[in-house]
């Protein structure tokens, strides 16, 4: 017991230098650097955002259509007098929130599902995998036109669960061809040999050593859910008229874009676009620091 | 100029000098719609594709198809469950009418040759149009007609156009004279009934005598119209030719095909007629003008009595006490949102549909305005000082989209915290409004707050039967006053201009005090029509002339 003490304690500084070792490769990466601190600008607004804009989001100054860019609207007014800056500031609050709990949980159902299938292997396998092949082969715009068409109406949880529910086959795949590998070392055997249950073998054994191929995907998944999140919402999907949601802000501005009225359209684009790669850049430096 | 287009100038120019025997002919038959507060405000002008020229239509035949862009079918489209603007729509090309009423608020005859009333406006005689056929080769016939009209009366048939006779016409009163008369005798005088019996109410197209008009009338669309149904697929549109045999002849459709493309969004449609995808985009909010390119494209307008009417329910909820919903009206600043968001393309409301008829406005009576101070004092007195949370229930539409936003800033200012709620269940069964629960449903005829479209009227007799009135089918607000239904038997019973405006100012008066539906302004029906093409326009129902367009 002894001896199998030291050795894990060995393997946990080891982690830790590697940790450490990575963030110092993160921290001198600039495209990683850049992206973080553009994607910490956007959780800043989406955590304070409300507080600080300087004019409600909501607030319909019908007096004050079409505005351009100005100091009193910093990025003008769209077509019924809101005031574009502040909608765009407080916008990022539900794509961030949306796309982070649609990541989360294909992340935690990919997992768990990446894990059963690459450990137990066989008809189980077998079920799962082409299972989650059926579910990857629809496109996440189709099933969630379909599932929001039968609940009815627009519905923030029901199209967090839709897009959590489609990226889960993809993370799955990726875990299982972590787990493969992993479930035929010693240590492995050895947790088995000690008679150890499944579930112990999986969460505690296995799935820290295959966490490195989870972040980055969860990484990347999440500047796809930035895009799913507002490609829906330009659809009028899985959101109310009058939020502030980005995409929607696109699509109820975009007809106007080379007529009097270009900013409604650009800059909650703009905010689109900026997160995404933001998330992009991030996701590329951690790609980079675990392949190093 | 016809004996028609003269009574309707007639009208136009005022009630004075009109015997009670010229205005049940004329007024009534040509339109009251020919009063329109746009109409006069604009002149029903068009920026380019000028109205007039679609009558110039003998031009050659040019062969190859027509796409025009139309709204959301949200119904089947046949003539009993037809309740939305891309079915109408669809009928107004496959389908025809006793009458027509065009760009200028004019009732033409189309199957009907003519119409007289012979005693002040109970009794009216309509001559049929002979050598008319169908799609299907068959003739029409007076059979055919009055088959065409009693069936909508049939209660079993629960067509949605009934609800327009309700305390007009029953089945009893449309008979056959001869071959080439049929007759409808009134429930009592009704000065509006060629408005009525007109394509305003669009579900009166010609259907063969014994054909079913509901679901599954679609396969087939046998009418007369100029365009024979080639294929309809739900969610998707229609394609039809030519009708060579069209009784029309200065009306022959130029092109061989028609395709009627469906649009959730204009400005998706004004996009791909920048294209060339598209010809003509049929129907187009206000808001979306400034999108239009005019070096490709012209724009049509006509005024018209479309609106969008908001109802505050009465019967429960909390709109129930009065003091709040008049607080909720007086917090819109009905000129400035004209002006501001839909640059000027409409005309004022005041809460009654009768605001939208210049020959029914009575200047003693004040237009509603902002007053916030008074609508804060209004809820305070109510007991309601602190608001309250409701939903506004609706659907998606570029002009709802709109007004659904305002609305919402609006309220809270005097502390109604509104959460919109959207969905193409919107215009759900019950279909009437008799039949309604007190329940939240969102939907149009169970909700406590909804924004409903309603196409344009010649006349305002069917929205004050259908929405205002107690027994209405399309009383959302679940209104109900002895005094407003009795203003409204007076209205629609009044034989002369003077009788008839003195009812409208009681209604308008009722309506403001009582505020079940708040109306902000009326629409300008606005058609987006590619350069190169002339005759096309849409009137105030959004029906459009697609026969007669011609390339210049």
């Amino acid at each position: 017991m002894s001896a199998e003490r030291d050795l894990r304690a060995v393997a946990r500084a080891e982690r830790d230098r590697i940790r450490s070792e990575r963030l110092r490769q993160l921290r001198r990466n600039p495209a990683f650097v850049v992206g973080a601190v553009i994607l910490g600008i956007w959780v800043v607004c989406a955590l304070i955002g409300e507080f600080v804009v300087p004019h409600e989001p909501a607030l319909v100054d019908i007096l004050s259509t079409n505005k351009g860019p100005s100091s009193e609207h910093w990025f003008g007014t769209d077509v019924v007098g809101r005031d574009v800056f502040s909608r765009v500031i407080v916008g990022a609050r539900p794509v961030l929130v949306m796309a982070f709990l649609a990541t989360v949980i294909g992340t935690v159902l990919g997992t768990v599902i990446g894990l059963v299938a690459g450990y137990f292997k066989g008809w189980a396998d077998v079920i799962i995998m082409r299972i989650l092949d059926a579910i990857s082969a629809l496109p996440v715009l189709v099933i969630a036109l379909l599932a929001l068409a039968a609940v009815g109406g627009s519905s923030q949880p029901v199209t967090i669960l839709i897009i959590g529910f489609v990226f889960t086959p993809i993370i799955a795949r990726t875990v299982r061809a972590a787990v493969l590998p992993e479930a035929e070392l010693d240590y492995v055997a050895a947790a088995r040999l000690r008679t150890e249950r499944a579930p112990h073998i999986l969460a505690v054994e296995i799935l820290p050593n295959v966490l490195p191929p989870i972040i980055v995907e969860f990484t990347v998944r999440l500047g796809y859910a930035v895009f799913a999140i507002a490609t829906l919402g330009f659809l009028g999907v899985g959101v109310q008229l009058g939020s502030p949601n980005w995409g929607s802000q696109v699509a109820e501005n975009y007809g106007r874009i080379f007529a009097d009225n270009w900013w409604s359209t650009t800059f909650p684009a703009g905010a689109i676009a900026t997160l995404a790669i933001a998330i992009n850049l991030v996701a590329d430096g951690i790609v980079e620091s675990f392949e190093q | 100029m016809s004996d028609i287009e003269q009574e309707k100038l007639n009208v136009a120019s005022g009630p004075q000098g009109l015997s009670r025997r010229r205005f049940i002919q004329g007024v009534a038959a040509t339109g009251i719609g020919a009063g329109l507060v746009g109409l006069a405000a604009c002149g029903g002008d068009s920026d380019g594709a000028a109205t007039d020229e679609a009558t110039d239509t003998t031009a050659a035949p040019v062969g190859g198809p027509l796409k025009i862009a139309i709204g959301k079918v949200a119904n089947p489209p046949t003539p009993f469950t037809t309740n939305d603007q891309g079915s109408l729509q669809i009928l107004g090309c496959v389908g025809e009418y006793l009458a027509w009423e065009n760009d200028k608020g004019e009732v033409e005859p189309r199957v009907a040759e003519s119409w007289e009333s012979t005693d002040g406006g109970t009794t009216w005689t309509y001559k049929i149009r002979q050598g008319i056929t169908f799609h299907d080769g068959s003739p029409l016939t007076a059979d055919d007609v009055v088959w065409s009209i009693v069936s909508h009366l049939d209660e079993a048939n629960a067509s949605t156009q009934a609800g327009t006779f309700a305390g007009v016409l029953t089945a009893a009163g449309v008979t056959k004279v001869d071959d080439s008369t049929v007759q409808f005798v009134c429930d009592a005088p009704t000065g509006a009934l060629p408005n009525l019996l007109s394509s305003t109410t669009y579900g009166l197209v010609m259907m063969k005598n014994g054909d079913k008009g509901g679901d599954g009338w679609q396969a087939t669309m046998n009418s007369c119209g100029p365009w024979v149904l080639e294929s309809y697929t739900e969610g998707t549109g229609a394609t039809f030719t030519k009708n060579a045999n069209y009784w029309d002849t200065n009306r022959q459709p130029a092109f061989d095909t028609l395709e009627l493309i469906q649009f959730d969004s204009a400005d998706a449609a004004i996009a791909q007629l920048a294209t060339g995808e598209l010809d003509i985009v049929s129907f187009v909010s206000a808001s979306s003008v400034a999108s239009v390119d005019t070096s490709v494209a012209d724009i049509v307008r006509v005024p018209s009595s479309g609106t969008l009417m908001v109802h505050m329910r009465n019967d429960f909820g909390p709109f129930q006490d009065k003091r709040i919903r008049k607080a909720a009206a007086l917090t819109l600043a009905r000129a400035d949102y004209l002006s501001g968001v839909l640059a000027g393309e409409g005309s004022l409301g005041n809460d009654s549909p009768t605001s939208a008829y210049q020959t029914l406005i009575d200047a003693s009576v004040p237009q509603r305005e902002k007053d916030l101070e008074q609508a804060k004092a209004l809820m305070e007195e109510a007991g309601a000082a602190d608001g309250f949370e409701v939903d506004l229930s609706s659907y998606s539409r570029d002009d709802i989209n709109l007004l659904a936003p305002y609305l919402q800033s609006a309220l809270a200012e005097i502390g109604i915290t509104v959460t919109i709620k959207q969905a193409d269940s919107y215009y759900s069964p019950p279909w009437s409004a008799q039949e309604s629960k007190q329940v939240e449903n969102n939907i149009w005829l169970e909700s406590n707050f909804g924004i409903t479209d309603f196409g344009h009227r010649g006349s305002p007799d069917v929205v004050l039967t259908r929405v205002f009135a107690s027994t209405g089918d399309w009383n959302a607000a679940q209104y109900k006053s002895d005094d407003m239904d009795a203003a409204i038997t007076t209205f629609k019973t009044a034989t002369t201009p003077e009788a008839r405006k003195a009812a409208a100012k009681t209604v308008q008066e009722i309506a403001l005090e009582d505020s079940p539906y708040i109306i902000i302004y009326f629409q300008t029906a606005i058609g987006i029509v590619r350069k190169g093409l002339t005759g096309f326009y849409s009137n105030g129902m959004a029906q459009f002339e697609s026969a007669a367009v011609r390339p210049a």
